[in-house]
């Protein structure tokens, strides 16, 4: 078996690593031989996956929407080992399932926080050390950041939100860092299990939701996202920044 | 970093035209690197064949993408080889530095016949093997001129957006049998296409500096560049990719 390197030596921040797409993203990182700081609001669920990881992970607590947080977490991540060279901002959560007219604007205010907000604020305190680095960031969106879906008012212009500051920022960084979004399709992960019906059948919902890929017509897997977040990390994306990279099986192609 | 130990396309079979120079070329050496088993393709087969000395397990086809005679021929002689065709790459492409009032209809027709109907060509004879092992991929070069207007260039961005959509569709037909097709979209890449536009312009030097400076990334792109992304759109780490078109720009295509 041939002897991933990809990510050799290289210092990575992954935020809300402690599960679903995030840790996918954190285990094929560290697999290409990444430092991986794991940044999690979920306490236990960050030494969890840090614990798995072995060598070269480290364990951060933060809120992605606690500014004073995220410049110590962002402090601690490149004080680790004296630089930082990818971030991946992953953390997210579902949001009301609701339309407009029946959205709490707590709900509201806290979707576009974590979602939008959060990317913000990790990129503001990170953009610096990576400049210094030449690295580069990678978000997650989300493929209803290009269509519309019904009772996603508020997940869906925040992740919409993710796109363009993806794109403001590969500009205003460019050559130095490069900033790429994926935009993955429904993937098998507890943020999507929490917004099916409590009552139902889960793996029969699920089995639903995955047909609205026409490829293969089921869900995706986390780590189905985190190889295409790991192409966007490499050097083999090199001439890539700006790009929102649909990984959705052609669920927006129709 | 290193990608010397990546070996994604080890035993498979890929198809790369337009293979004698450029982003073709700069996709053989990657994919061969990468230990697919490959069948390059060129209209010019004299070049290609010269070209190919280096890669001694390619096996070189001259094929005109335009004839549709002739694809089928190819695609048949490599299922017939075995075991069957994985891989699809595309790079056959011509350009056209002509504003729209200046473009003559035998241009027009000619830049659309190879960008457009030589894609269609490629991939309707490709998809009707795919599809019947429930397996491949298929990655068409289109270009930025296929996501934005670019001024002097309509009949190409006509051609490359035209791609661009035509691999939508395509990736819709095809998912329903596991097949995968994509498109990347570089900007301007150090490439003989590159170097035969910037001559038709009146101060070329001028020219080339000013390609390089309207990029973000304030550089040309090196054909290597864009057969990476090719390679990881074919490759099974894209399994869950299909029916998009992948900016290889340097952020030209984020303003």
């Amino acid at each position: 078996m041939a002897i991933a390197t990809r990510l050799l030596d290289r210092t990575v921040i992954v935020t809300g690593a402690g599960s679903g797409i995030g840790a996918a993203i954190a285990r094929r990182m560290h697999e290409e031989g990444a430092y991986v700081a794991c940044i999690d609001v979920d306490r236990e669920r960050t030494e969890t996956i840090t614990r798995d990881l072995g060598e070269r992970a480290l364990a951060i607590h933060a809120d992605v929407t606690d500014q004073a947080a995220v410049m110590g977490a962002v402090d601690t991540a490149r004080n680790w080992r004296g630089r930082l060279d990818v971030v991946v901002n992953n953390a997210g959560i579902a949001g009301p399932q609701t339309p407009a007219g029946s959205t709490d604007l707590g709900e509201w205010e806290r979707t576009i926080s974590v979602n939008l907000t959060g990317t913000f604020l990790v990129s503001k305190y990170a953009i610096e050390h990576l400049v210094s680095a030449r690295g580069c960031i990678v978000n997650v969106a989300s493929a209803l950041a290009m269509i519309g879906w019904r009772r996603e008012s508020a997940y869906g212009p925040g992740k919409a939100g993710v796109v363009q500051f993806t794109k403001s920022m590969a500009l205003d960084y460019a050559p130095d860092v490069r900033v790429n979004c994926v935009c993955p399709g429904a993937v098998r992960t507890p943020m999507i299990e929490s917004v099916l019906p409590r009552d139902g059948d889960t793996a029969a919902l699920l089995r639903e939701y995955g047909k609205v890929h026409p490829l293969y017509r089921r869900l995706a897997e986390p780590s189905e996202i985190a190889d295409a977040v790991l192409f966007l990390a490499s050097d083999d994306a090199s001439l890539v920044t700006g790009a929102a990279l649909l990984v959705d099986a052609g669920f927006t192609a129709g | 970093m290193s990608t010397r130990s990546l070996r994604r396309f080890a035993d498979r079979v890929a198809l790369v035209t337009g293979a004698a120079s450029g982003i073709g070329w700069a996709t053989a050496e990657r994919l061969a690197a990468e230990g697919a088993r490959l069948w390059l393709v060129d209209v010019r087969a004299d070049a290609l064949r010269e070209r190919a000395r280096v890669l001694p397990s390619a096996r070189v086809l001259g094929v005109d993408v335009t004839v549709p005679e002739e694809v089928d021929a190819a695609i048949d002689a490599v299922v017939r080889d075995g075991p069957g065709l994985d891989v699809v790459v595309n790079c056959v492409g011509a350009t056209l530095g002509a504003a729209v009032q200046d473009t003559q209809s035998d241009d027009w027709e000619r830049i659309l016949r190879v960008n457009l109907t030589g894609a269609f060509n490629l991939t309707r004879a490709a998809m009707r093997h795919m599809i019947v092992r429930r397996s491949g991929a298929i990655v068409h070069v289109a270009s930025d001129a296929g996501l934005v207007g670019m001024p002097s260039q309509a009949a190409y961005c006509a051609s490359k957006g035209g791609l661009v959509h035509f691999a939508r569709a395509c990736a819709l037909d095809a998912a329903p049998h596991d097949v995968r097709i994509n498109c990347v979209c570089p900007c301007f890449i150090a490439t003989p296409l590159l170097d035969a536009w910037i001559a038709t312009q009146p101060d070329p030097e001028r020219a080339l500096a000013e390609c390089a400076a309207e990029q973000p990334i304030g550089r040309i792109g090196q054909p290597g560049e864009v057969a990476a992304a090719i390679a990881f759109l074919a490759s099974d780490e894209a399994r869950f990719i299909t029916g998009i078109a992948l900016p290889v720009d340097g952020g030209v295509s984020a303003q």
